[in-house]
């Protein structure tokens, strides 16, 4: 009676770490991950300089380019 | 008892998380500071390459229907037209010093000096940073990122009224409506 009280109890303590280890673990793993990557990432950036591909002052940008088409076809009184 | 199981399972998952988050990383929020960052300078640049797009489509339109130079020309491409102003701060190639986009950049830009003060601060204060309590200093505020997020929603219901983006078609539109939801309080 013991044993298969013994044998029973094994494999319910098993299912139980089985499930745990299932569930937890990839979520764990991720959350050391995002842990461990952070100082990282921020490290990576902070020696990037911030670079806009649209600078204005220096007369780039995309939508600048099209207002001096229309400048070119406004009439000269406007 | 399978269930039991599974309610272990969580509680010892969100034990766990409770442990990694409280010994977090000091470096966790300037880490996200900086995606954030980056995502508000993509909406930027991803609305002027679409304002581009409308510009151009609004003097095909004008021209085609009135022919350049004409006063019935400068009248249908006007309302483009200011917007493009309001948005570039350039008229006729001078700087009026009112544009959305180099505001927007202003104040990004300003926050990457602020970010950058802050990863240094952590950077000499890895000790102080990680205890329960840290200084000021070890964390950056993404409230001084709000005047770019109210922007980006500015200038979208603009666009959006003018026809220059659509809500549904636009992959911009939404971070703007986002960071604009985030940032709240805008224009009070």
């Amino acid at each position: 009676m013991w044993e298969v009280i013994m044998a029973l109890e094994s494999t319910v303590v098993l299912t139980v770490v089985t499930a745990v280890l299932k569930e937890a673990i990839p979520a764990i793993i991720e959350a050391v991950k995002i842990l461990l990557d952070s100082p990282t990432a921020a490290e990576d950036v902070r020696t990037k300089p911030l670079v806009f591909s649209v600078a204005f002052g220096g007369g780039d940008g995309e939508a600048v380019k099209v207002q001096r088409v229309i400048e070119g076809a406004l009439p000269p009184s406007s | 008892m399978r269930q039991s199981g599974g309610k272990m399972a969580k509680w010892i998952l969100l034990t766990a998380f409770a442990l990694v988050m409280g010994c977090g990383t000091p470096y966790k929020n300037l880490a996200y500071s900086y995606a954030v960052l980056n995502q508000t300078r993509d909406v930027a640049e991803g609305f002027d390459r679409s304002f581009k797009a409308f510009g151009l489509a609004e003097h095909e339109r004008c021209a085609r229907a009135h022919g350049v130079k004409t006063p019935a020309y400068a009248t249908c491409i006007d309302p483009a037209y200011s917007f493009l102003v309001a948005w570039t701060g350039q008229r006729n190639g001078v700087d009026t010093g009112k544009g959305i986009l180099p505001a927007i950049q202003t104040t990004q830009s300003a926050a990457r000096r602020t970010m950058d003060g802050t990863y240094d601060y952590i950077k000499g204060h890895e000790s102080e940073c990680k205890k329960k309590t840290p200084p000021p200093d070890c964390k950056y505020d993404l409230m001084l990122l709000k005047p770019v997020g109210c922007a980006l929603i500015e200038v979208a219901d603009r666009a959006v009224k003018l026809g220059a983006i659509s809500v549904t078609e636009n992959e911009y539109y939404k971070l703007a409506l986002a960071f604009g939801n985030w940032a709240l309080g805008c224009g009070r």
